[in-house]
């Protein structure tokens, strides 16, 4: 990882990198959207509504996935002062709460003609609208102080604290009983979902997380951009406050 | 099936559709608010820089996105021959 740990080098990989994962993102969009919407079968309890799964499910894989590259990249940031790792958190944090919200928004969606409400306390729905909560916390602390580096360090904190969500959110569904249902994909024994289901679910999910690495890419540069912004700036009113000091010394 | 039928989703249309629509937007909102930040980013950079170098700054911002790059690459190789690697 220390390769890509140099901002300029970072930037060549993600130039190079970006039209392709631009193209296929689109292509894994269309498939995905084809097969979750046209090709793929009625469910026999849920009827067409099932449809709202291929996005539901992709959205919260990725909003938990974003969470933990937040972690991740926090902890390096703090314990090995990984340059980069700041500005990937911040970067990807705005778009894991955009996936956390078309997740419970779906969600709702779906639970009103199959639960027949839109929202219950139930543990997965709760714990995962603390998740939203712990976005919005994270980008409101980076933003709080007049020293950058000082909200970078409170929100990576915030984000290694919340990180205890995570395991609450996937267990939820066992350790409690939830009118949620339990797992289906990710359990022991295999999926117990139909191919005619899982294709689609699968392509969107992977439409998801190319989209997500388009954003987290774009972002990042914009990031590293107004980085180099900021310090031209103070750099050039230092070098305006040296020469007034020196005149008025004078 | 006739389109009408389809665009009923078998009476849960005022489920489906939202959450397509939810979706969609989010994607497009992220999409392009990114864009822009990675443009405007790059164009307050070189306007910076040109201010600096007392040039005009270009008018066309896609090869404000380039030369800030350009910036960065050659900031780095800067700091490369610095260290010695």
């Amino acid at each position: 990882m220390h390769r890509f740990a140099n901002p300029g080098r970072f930037l060549r990989m993600a130039d190079r990198l970006q039209p392709w994962l631009i193209t296929t993102t689109i292509l894994a969009f269309l498939a995905g959207l084809y097969l979750a919407l046209w090709q793929s079968p009625a469910d026999y309890q849920q009827g067409e509504t099932v449809r709202i799964m291929y996005i539901h499910v992709p959205a919260a894989w990725l909003a938990m996935f974003a969470y933990c590259l937040i972690a991740v990249a926090s902890a390096s940031a703090l314990i090995w002062r990984h340059p980069l790792a700041h500005v990937a958190a911040e970067a990807a944090s705005p778009v894991g709460a955009g996936f956390t919200l078309i997740a419970l928004v779906s969600g709702s969606l779906w639970g009103r003609p199959m639960w027949g409400v839109y929202w219950v306390w139930d543990a997965r729905l709760t714990s995962f609208l603390l998740l939203f909560f712990l976005y919005l916390g994270h980008m409101a602390l980076i933003q709080a102080f007049d020293d950058r580096q000082r909200g970078q360090r409170t929100a990576a904190i915030l984000a290694l604290v919340g990180a205890i969500n995570l395991p609450v959110i996937k267990f939820s569904v066992d350790w409690w009983n939830t009118l949620h249902q339990p797992a289906s994909i990710l359990r022991s024994g295999g999926p117990s979902i139909d191919s005619s289901m899982l294709s689609p679910l699968f392509s969107m999910a992977i439409a998801f997380q190319l989209f997500f690495f388009v954003v987290l890419l774009a972002r990042m540069k914009a990031v590293l951009l107004e980085a180099r912004s900021q310090s031209l700036l103070f750099n050039r009113l230092r070098m305006q406050a040296a020469s007034t000091g020196g005149k008025r010394a004078n | 099936m006739t389109v009408r039928d389809y665009l009923m989703m078998g009476g849960y249309a005022d489920a489906v559709w939202p959450a397509y629509g939810v979706a969609v937007l989010m994607v497009a909102v992220f999409a392009v608010d990114s864009w822009r930040r990675l443009r405007r980013a790059a164009a307050h950079l070189h306007r910076l820089e040109a201010e600096g170098a007392g040039q005009t700054p270009p008018h066309r911002r896609r090869t404000a996105v380039a030369r800030s790059r350009d910036h960065l690459r050659s900031g780095q190789a800067a700091s490369d021959q610095r260290t010695g690697s």
